[in-house]
């Protein structure tokens, strides 16, 4: 899963918070182009099952998660469904 | 040679930091936040952690509002320029350097009110000085922490919770005492240090810190790395301040530089030097040392009848690195008494040591006694 947000600042914000305090492994990545309007973004990738820690964790270091997109891979081929 | 111009910038660097830099040139190389590939990401959380080291040597309560700029200077600049308005008012003290003396001055072509708060004799401003001059119309209190001239050491908490009491702004220069003596900045509104002086990075580093809640305008725009199709600057920190390429191998220098600092523990030896230097130097004859003897590492002095270039110059010849002159704060000279000599600064640093202490002070004997 992805969490979008407005900069790569506040994406290894939120990455080193999930695995400070949670102990949760998760990785910086670049938004895809077809996730973002504003051009130019990052994301934290996360394990679905982890979605309501991350909630809680943008919340509490006060990070703004613009959207959760949910992976579907069929084959090679990668859907995000938007949460 | 022996280097005392520690205040100008620190030399030589702690070993790890050169060696960073070296690194990072050689096998990283990517610029912070413009792209996905590893070792762009590599470079985005080396700026990150650099922003955690800097905000854990100084309490602050969050990182991202530590900005990256190519020294304090630019630091001053931003936030000076990002908060004053026409038909506000500014209160310096008369300890500042040019960087927020000149900055200030140029406020008033643009409309603003310049007021400057008077320090004593020995290079101190008291926090009732400068609440003298606040009226509803103050909007920013500039205070150097700790002298480039005498080293004196200005209690900014107490500019702080006055600052507070009025509802005013302040931003307080860290450029001489980051690094050098503890600080806990937690409740200070805005704060502005170089990265090349104590805290080790390497030149065309520098930081702005904004605490939370306060609205900026930035000094610069242009492109971040993130909200890219939006003609408008993104208003979140750090990217509103990091418009443009930032200096990544000089902040992976100075992440490495903090934490040098909080490793080793160089706040007594820093201390200690500075004390002996002090001490031997005023056992001089005809010698002057404007300030107080608790200070930071920067020792200025004159020499009754001597030239204070003309010494700089003599010790120069025997490897002695000194600077003199007025020190790009002419307003402290002007406090202090020493406009018109200017003084010779000895800065010794965390790698100084007490032999090299020892020929200096020798050799100034034999300039002054020949």
């Amino acid at each position: 899963m992805l969490a979008t947000v407005a900069s790569v600042n506040s994406a290894n914000r939120l990455r080193t918070h999930l695995t400070n305090k949670y102990s949760i492994s998760s990785r910086v990545i670049q938004t895809p182009s077809a996730l973002t309007k504003e051009g130019c973004g990052y994301s934290v990738k996360f394990d679905d099952k982890y979605k309501q820690i991350v909630i809680k964790s943008a919340s509490e270091l006060r990070i703004n998660v613009r959207a959760y997109f949910r992976e579907e891979i069929n084959n090679e081929d990668v859907k995000y469904i938007k949460e | 040679m022996i280097y005392l111009d520690n205040a100008a910038t620190t030399f030589p660097k702690p070993q790890i930091v050169t060696d960073t830099v070296l690194d990072y040139l050689t096998n990283c190389g990517a610029s912070p936040g413009r792209g996905g590939y590893d070792s762009a990401m590599q470079s985005s959380e080396m700026l990150f952690e650099c922003q955690e080291n800097i905000a854990s040597l100084l309490s602050l309560p969050t990182p991202e509002r530590i900005v990256f700029t190519k020294n304090a200077t630019e630091a001053i600049n931003a936030a000076i320029f990002g908060i004053i308005k026409d038909g506000d008012e500014i209160i310096i003290s008369s300890m500042e350097h040019n960087a927020v003396m000149r900055s200030a001055h140029e406020c008033t072509k643009r409309g603003a009110k310049l007021k400057i708060a008077h320090a004593n004799e020995k290079g101190k401003v008291s926090p009732e000085s400068i609440e003298k001059l606040i009226s509803d119309k103050t909007k920013l209190i500039c205070v150097i922490h700790s002298s480039n001239v005498s080293g004196t050491i200005n209690d900014i908490h107490s500019v702080a919770r006055i600052a507070k009491k009025h509802n005013v702004y302040t931003l307080f220069d860290l450029s001489q005492s980051a690094g050098i003596i503890p600080i806990n900045a937690r409740d200070f509104d805005m704060l502005a240090f170089s990265g090349h002086k104590g805290l080790f990075g390497i030149m065309g580093t520098g930081c702005l810190y904004v605490r939370e809640g306060i609205n900026i305008k930035p000094l610069l725009y242009g492109g971040t790395g993130s909200y890219s199709e939006s003609a408008r600057m993104p208003d979140f920190f750090p990217d509103i301040f990091h418009a443009g390429t930032v200096n990544a191998p000089g902040i992976a220098s100075l992440s490495e530089g903090v934490k040098f600092i909080m490793h080793e523990g160089v706040y007594e030896k820093e201390k200690e030097i500075t004390r002996y230097m002090y001490d031997l130097l005023s056992e001089i004859p005809n010698i002057i040392i404007p300030g107080e003897r608790d200070r930071t590492s920067a020792i200025s002095v004159v020499l009754k009848g001597f030239d204070s270039v003309g010494i700089a110059e003599k010790l120069n010849s025997l490897g002695i690195c000194v600077r003199a002159g007025l020190h790009c704060a002419p307003l402290a000279h002007r406090t202090l008494g020493t406009i018109t000599t200017g003084t010779v600064r000895f800065s010794p640093g965390f790698f100084t040591e007490k032999s090299d202490v020892e020929f200096v002070v020798s050799s100034l004997k034999k300039i002054v006694e020949n």
